[in-house]
């Protein structure tokens, strides 16, 4: 703000100096007659040297002057190139905030990037301002306008004059692109980073247990990133429904097949009544379980028939579908609800007896086998490298994930910087000049009227 | 009478127009004179040109500082303030490429307790420039004086004769902890991120590919998921050659930013592409896109020079990131 009023004082005073002349040659020329002031004019030296050489000097140190004025006012266009700017929202689909760009945050941030000094968030904030780059009419419905193109200025203060304009700007916009990027972006971590158990103290059936949890993460992140870039390409030639597959066809023939066969086959248990108890404690748990849902379903059912034949009675609502085809549509009623319920309460009772099936399974093979070193060796040796696999497809998937990301993001915040074009500090420098000369020739003519 | 106006007024005329040329060339000498000296002051000091870089072989952001052409200049008692911003901008990697040392200087101990300092920041290496070649190689390494200086034919050349050789500095450098790659890599972990950083020694264009080529090439193909930093000196090499890649970062230094940089003009001299090598297309100053990768041309640090003009002295600092 100062620097801009600074930055136009010499051609104020030059105006101004303009102008006087001209009041001066107003009021004097009354006191002479037309030809007397064509005379005058006439008889006017238009280049004289001294005025010329004024004139250059003032105007070097004007262009010197207006040329490190002019460093101090840099602009960047941040344009956001996703498809879902175009609806103001973020990548992920919340809504789009251009204050963002100039955030605590992100001015934090760029003070850090830049080890900027003597200069603290406050001050650099309020030198920089953020508007769209095509405004919008919203009393106009024709001139309605969702930017995707915003505008920061950088205007040093007194505070931040010591700062290079080019630099604060450049890393505003950098550290602006790496916020959004943490925050509006995929999120790389397949599942919440716990510490890894210890296997060797861990019962085998659970270490089945918790791969099979583990191999169910990977698997969901992929399929949920095979469903927004189901044709991405990673550098390795893979898909993320490829690499799914590989993880689904580990699952199910290391895991489920061959870790878990053995497991039972040879009843390895780390302490066999201990694990007996619990799963025995687990099956009475269940079964509670598969009672109370048995008891549900049986209500359900009752209430069913109960339900008096009037009351079930639906309701037909004439509606149109998709393809704005007219049909009528049915409203649910009470029965239908009822019928719902039952269905789920049925299911529940099916898993709850087949969990206390497996348990009993479980419990047998284990009361049956004798666990032999050779087969805990083998035990061992399989979870070692099932382990290692699954910390490889994790690895994959990440990488998958990160490349599709930089693939879609890459170029979604393209960043163009400007200062001030040296074409317009020309143009100011030569109207300056103008004016100058124009003023210093008029002050000369001025004098040459006589006072009244 | 009449005969003698006709005379005196040209006369007058005359000698006005050769004032007003006179003032006019003093006013222009004056200015001339003000503006070197302005930069002249202004040189004294450095400035900071980042660099954003985005590769996905990335995993965490890196920052790299390079230091390029500092011609045994010096910016604060012993480069204090040079080595105060150093370690603010809190580098991962700090790289100078060459010129650090000029050949008329008598002495390196400056340089080389300002490097032993750089390390105590983060891992530092050291490309040689011309300046270092021809003060401890005795001269330039061009194709032909190697080749003759070992006797090699183009069926006999053995690029190894000439990395045997020792030097001064070198030993200096390495007892200070500062790695020297001299048509070498190595490689480093920042974060969870390998990188191959690979420096030249031959980067005389001439002698670049018959004694460089075998060691670039292990270095290009070797562990490709390694982010690849190329540090080359002279800048003129990647004009001259176009093998598949040349890393994901070049990193160059040697021209000075073209001397003065003037408005519309654009870098005025380099030693090897003459006058405004700019608009015949030689790579100057600045971030350029080589094969699709960036390269970044520092202008240096050098600050003797009265005719460094528009063109302050830089420290480039690079951040690499996976966007």
């Amino acid at each position: 703000m100062y620097s801009a009023i600074l930055q136009k004082i010499p051609v104020i005073i030059a105006g101004l100096i303009l102008l006087l002349a001209l009041l001066r040659i107003y009021f004097r020329s009354k006191n002479v007659t037309k030809s007397e002031f064509v005379k005058i004019l006439k008889s006017t030296k238009y280049l004289q040297a001294g005025v010329l050489i004024f004139v250059f000097i003032i105007t070097a140190l004007f262009g010197v002057f207006n040329h490190f004025k002019a460093k101090q006012s840099v602009s960047a266009i941040v344009a956001l190139n996703y498809s879902e700017a175009s609806q103001a929202q973020n990548s992920n689909g919340t809504r789009y905030n251009m204050t963002e760009i100039v955030c605590d945050e992100v001015v934090d941030r760029a003070i850090e990037m830049g080890a900027f000094e003597n200069v603290t968030t406050k001050q650099l904030k309020e030198c920089l301002s953020v508007y769209p780059h095509v405004q919008g009419d919203v009393n106009d419905e024709a001139n309605y306008h969702i930017s995707t193109e915003f505008v920061v200025e950088y205007h040093a203060s007194k505070h931040t004059q010591h700062l290079n304009s080019e630099n604060v700007i450049m890393l505003i916009t950098s550290a602006y692109k790496e916020y959004y990027i943490e925050k509006y972006t995929d999120n790389f971590n397949l599942t919440e980073q716990e510490e890894k158990p210890d296997f060797s103290t861990m019962e085998y059936m659970d270490i089945v247990s918790y791969f099979n949890k583990e191999t169910t993460s990977v698997l969901n992140y992929l399929y949920g990133m095979a469903e927004k870039g189901p044709s991405f390409v990673t550098s390795n030639d893979s898909t993320f429904h490829s690499i799914a597959g590989k993880v689904y066809q580990f699952k199910s023939t290391q895991i489920e097949q061959n870790l878990q066969s053995l497991i039972l086959q040879y009843g390895i248990v780390r302490d066999k009544s201990n694990y007996i108890d619990r799963l025995s404690y687990q099956n009475k748990n269940t079964d509670f379980d598969k009672q109370k849902n048995t008891a549900s379903f049986n209500l359900c059912n009752q209430a069913i028939d109960l339900y008096s034949e009037e009351m079930t009675r639906i309701v037909l609502v004439p509606t149109w579908d998709e393809n704005g085809k007219f049909y009528m549509g049915r409203t649910q009623v009470g029965i239908d609800e009822l019928s719902v319920m039952a269905t789920s309460f049925s299911e529940n009772v099916a898993a709850n007896n087949k969990e206390i099936m497996d348990n009993k399974l479980i419990i047998e093979k284990m009361q049956k086998a004798s666990g032999s070193t050779a087969a805990r060796e083998e035990a061992d040796a399989l979870i070692a490298s099932i382990d290692k696999s699954i910390d490889n497809f994790t690895a994959e998937a990440i990488k998958a994930g990160r490349e599709y990301s930089n693939y879609t993001m890459n170029q979604c915040i393209a960043v163009s910087i400007s200062g001030t074009s040296l074409l317009s500090e020309l143009k100011t420098v030569v109207i300056f000049a103008c004016l100058a000369y124009v003023a210093a020739i008029s002050r000369s003519v001025s004098k040459k009227f006589p006072k009244p | 009478m009449k005969q003698e106006k006709l005379t005196t007024k040209p006369r007058k005329r005359a000698r006005a127009i050769f004032l007003f040329i006179i003032s006019l060339l003093s006013v222009l000498v004056a200015f001339t004179i003000a503006v070197v000296g302005c930069n002249y002051v202004e040189n004294q000091n450095f400035k900071e040109t980042f660099y954003c870089v985005s590769s996905l072989k990335v995993h965490n952001k890196i920052r790299i500082v390079q230091l390029s052409d500092l011609h045994s200049s010096y910016y604060g008692a012993e480069n204090a303030k040079l080595l105060d911003r150093v370690t603010k901008l809190n580098p991962d990697i700090i790289l100078l490429t060459g010129d650090c040392i000029d050949s008329d200087s008598v002495d390196d101990a400056g340089t080389v307790t300002l490097c032993a300092k750089f390390t105590d920041i983060a891992p530092t290496y050291y490309i040689y420039g011309n300046n270092e070649v021809e003060k401890y190689y005795y001269g330039a390494l061009t194709q032909e004086t190697l080749d003759k200086k070992f006797g090699f034919t183009d069926e006999t050349r053995q690029p190894s004769k000439l990395l045997d050789m020792t030097d001064a500095l070198a030993e200096k450098l390495k007892k200070a902890g500062v790695k020297v790659l001299k048509n070498s890599f190595d490689t480093i972990t920042i974060g969870t991120t390998n990188v191959d950083i690979y420096g030249v020694l031959t980067s005389n264009p001439s002698a670049f590919w018959s004694y460089a080529g075998d060691s670039f090439d292990e270095f290009i193909y070797s562990n490709e998921n390694n982010l690849k930093i190329t540090a080359i000196h002279e800048p003129t090499v990647f004009e001259e050659y176009a093998p598949d890649s040349w890393g994901d970062l070049m990193l160059a230094g040697h021209t000075h930013g073209g001397h003065a940089r003037l408005p519309i003009v654009g870098p005025v001299y380099t030693h090897e592409d003459g006058m405004l090598p700019a608009k015949t297309g030689h790579y100057v100053y600045g971030r350029y896109d080589v094969q699709g990768r960036p390269l970044i041309i520092s202008s240096g640090l050098e600050n003797k020079s009265f005719f460094r003009i528009n063109n302050p002295p830089e420290i480039v600092v690079v951040d690499v990131n996976k966007f």
